[in-house]
């Protein structure tokens, strides 16, 4: 490969990189900053729901604990990742500080909550678990009613 | 009746091996998001690859010779090698995404994480590749794959509400928020996972595997047509659990575990073992399909000695192939990237190819050089055509879609 | 008796007398034959052979692969002589048996460093 052929291809690389490098560190725009917060409040409900059924079939010797504990770790997991790629982003305007005050308590809650869940499970602590779950739902319904504020 | 049993066992072997990590992931995801709305997509895909699973068995048991055997020869050394390259990359990716779904399986038996699985499970594929004869790997994984059918009876024992169902389907329009954008990404990803390119060259290198004769021409009828759509049920049956369950109340499927859900609330614990035995089942047998649709096509475009009906040191190159393919596929896992993402990067990647999969097979069950008097007929031709129509709009329609949804997002 | 050599010899593939595949047509061999037209002399398999009929940098691509895979720098391609061919049909069927033939040294030094180093290389086909 000629010199003049990696240099060419080493300035796109560079380019690239600094492109790259500036659209992440970038202030964000509004709907850019909107469509991040649907995504983690649909993933925090998504994660909500899905644990509920779970633990529900575990409690009703419909499921074994390996594929529970899979299936709720899984769910913690993606809630915390979208609430991690919204916490990430900064509000610049009214607008998104609005946003941000009303999503960041119910996104730190489901945390929360699911945190029970999964506490409850690996402890094998029947009770606790029923405990856990009933939360679950009614928070899941203000995440919804964000989403249709905001969807 | 030894005959009988034998297109039987056939039949049921090719049901059972329809169902891939491609099928599943896209039949599930489209269910939560769309109901059964999209079902339309699965038949239109199964009826394509009928067509075309009929030419190429055809073409393998009349000339004795594979369909990717005669692309070079029918459409030149450089299209050839632009079909190989698109070919090769793609059933290598999907090698390694079904590799990702038998150890996400495993993870779901095991609760031990997915990744450490990958290394074992390669080299089990390696093994079975190495050693296992063909006949027995697509016997044993086909009928293992068969008790997916615990969807299908998973779906009479969930609440289900048939005619609402029936209601999703005749009406394909996307429900809720979703938009025509998402609907047109998801029914793109959908004929991909029906039409996988790699099982073209497989059935026709597998019926060269199985020496298949003129004979055996009512086998390869009977695999195709009955085999495949009754294969194609059992994909919409996974579309329409996760339909009934996670659909009402607006979830997104993004997980293989959730995807088992629906049985373990309609038949417990047994119905869920039963599922992720057939997760396993239709993965590991793919991944086996996979690995040796890249070693046929790379070992036919060059003319070497393949196939595993010969002894390994008697087709060096080609198991030298298999083993890099492997190899790369598990290195694809070990990006850490999630496998279910990479199966829906590589369904993109199989809707682009589609093309260069499809069009040799078209043209070669044409050529009387190969076939004598059966080449196609007026029915084959039309069908054929149309759907490379079709397949072109998909192929062309896949990344735009992707681009604009964010992969479906 | 004229051939169509881009129709009915290049890229098809050369089974030996038993079946046995030999690899493609990957380009023919001409001579001036004493009546000043070309004739097909031999058959040449490789991926030398192909590369420099693919021609450009493609071609130079596969060549130059094939020459650094093997264990021999940019090695000749394998020439079989047109008389050996037996018949044509849809494939090239030579009268010979493989083994007469050189063997093409990818597939002689994979077997011999890679493949027979792993127990079961020789186990019965399937």
């Amino acid at each position: 490969m000629s010199r003049w052929t990696l240099a060419l291809l080493l300035a796109i690389v560079v380019g690239i990189g600094g492109w790259l490098g500036y659209a992440s560190s970038r202030p964000p725009d509004f709907h850019e900053y909107r469509v991040t917060a649907v995504e983690a409040a649909q993933a925090a409900r998504d994660g909500l729901l899905i644990a509920g059924l779970t633990a529900d079939a575990l409690l009703g010797g419909r499921a074994m604990a390996p594929y529970v504990s899979t299936v709720l770790d899984d769910a913690g997991s993606s809630v915390a990742d979208a609430g991690g790629r919204f916490a990430a982003l900064a509000p610049t305007d009214q607008r998104m500080v609005a946003i941000r005050d009303e999503l960041t308590p119910l996104l730190t809650e489901a945390t929360t909550r699911l945190g029970d869940v999964l506490r409850a499970e690996a402890n094998d602590d029947v009770p606790a678990l029923r405990e856990s779950i009933r939360p679950l739902r009614p928070l899941a319904d203000r995440l919804a009613a964000f989403l249709d504020r905001h969807g | 009746m030894k005959r009988l049993l034998a297109v039987t066992l056939g039949i049921l072997t090719a049901i059972g091996g329809f169902v891939d990590i491609g099928d599943i992931v896209a039949n599930a995801e489209a269910g939560a998001r769309f109901g059964v709305a999209l079902a339309w997509v699965v038949v239109v895909g199964v009826v394509g690859i009928c067509v075309y699973a009929e030419m190429a068995g055809r073409v393998a048991a009349v000339s004795g010779r594979p369909v990717f055997d005669l692309v070079r020869e029918r459409l030149g050394p450089r299209v050839g090698l632009v079909n190989l390259a698109g070919s090769y990359l793609v059933t290598v990716l999907t090698l390694g995404a079904e590799m990702g779904g038998v150890a996400l399986a495993l993870e779901l038996v095991t609760s031990v994480h997915y990744l450490l699985f990958v290394p074992v499970v390669a080299f089990a594929a390696w093994v079975v590749l190495w050693r296992v004869r063909f006949e027995t790997m697509e016997r044993v994984f086909g009928l293992l794959g068969l008790v997916l059918v615990v969807f299908i009876v998973a779906l009479f024992r969930l609440p289900t509400d048939w005619s609402q169902l029936w209601g999703q389907a005749s009406h394909p329009v996307p429900a809720g928020d979703e938009n025509w954008g998402t609907y047109g990404f998801f029914a793109v990803a959908l004929f991909a996972a029906a039409m996988t390119p790699y099982e073209v060259f497989f059935f026709s290198s597998g019926a060269v595997e199985e020496r298949w004769s003129t004979k055996d021409l009512l086998t390869s009828r009977a695999n195709v047509f009955i085999g495949f759509p009754l294969g194609g049920l059992l994909s919409l049956a996974l579309m329409a659990t996760t339909a009934v369950v996670f659909h009402p109340l607006d979830v997104q499927v993004e997980t293989l575990g959730q995807t088992a859900l629906p049985v373990a609330i309609a038949l417990g614990k047994i119905g869920l073992a039963v599922a992720i035995l057939g997760f396993f089942a239709a993965t590991f047998g793919a991944a086996m399909e996979t690995g040796l649709s890249a070693g046929y096509t790379i070992a036919q475009y060059f003319g070497w000695a393949w196939g595993k009906f010969r002894r390994p040191r008697e087709a060096a190159r080609f198991h030298v192939v298999l083993q890099v393919s492997v190899l790369v596929g598990a290195i694809a896992l070990f990006t850490t990237i999630d496998p279910i993402m990479l199966t829906e990067y590589t369904l993109v990647g199989s809707a682009v190819v589609l093309p260069l999969t499809y069009l040799p097979i078209l043209v070669v069950a044409n050529d009387r050089d190969y076939l004598g008097n059966r080449v196609n007929g007026p029915l084959a031709n039309t069908l054929g055509l149309l759907y490379l129509v079709v397949i072109l709009a998909v192929a062309t329609a896949a990344i735009p879609l992707m681009v604009m949804t964010g992969v479906g997002g | 008796m004229s051939v169509l050599i881009g129709f009915d010899l290049l890229d098809r593939q050369i089974q030996d007398c038993d079946g046995q595949s030999v690899g493609k047509v990957d380009d023919v061999e001409l001579a001036v034959g004493t009546d000043g037209r070309p004739r097909v002399v031999a058959l040449l398999v490789g991926p030398q052979a192909l590369g420099r009929r693919l021609g450009g940098r493609l071609g130079r691509w596969v060549s130059g692969l094939a020459g650094r895979l093997h264990p021999v720098a940019h090695p000749d391609p394998i020439r079989i002589p047109y008389a050996l061919i037996a018949k044509r049909t849809s494939s090239i069927v030579l009268s010979v048996r493989r083994d007469r033939l050189p063997e093409p040294t990818l597939e002689a030094w994979l077997r011999e460093h890679l493949i027979d180093r792993i127990p079961g290389a020789s186990h019965g086909g399937q």
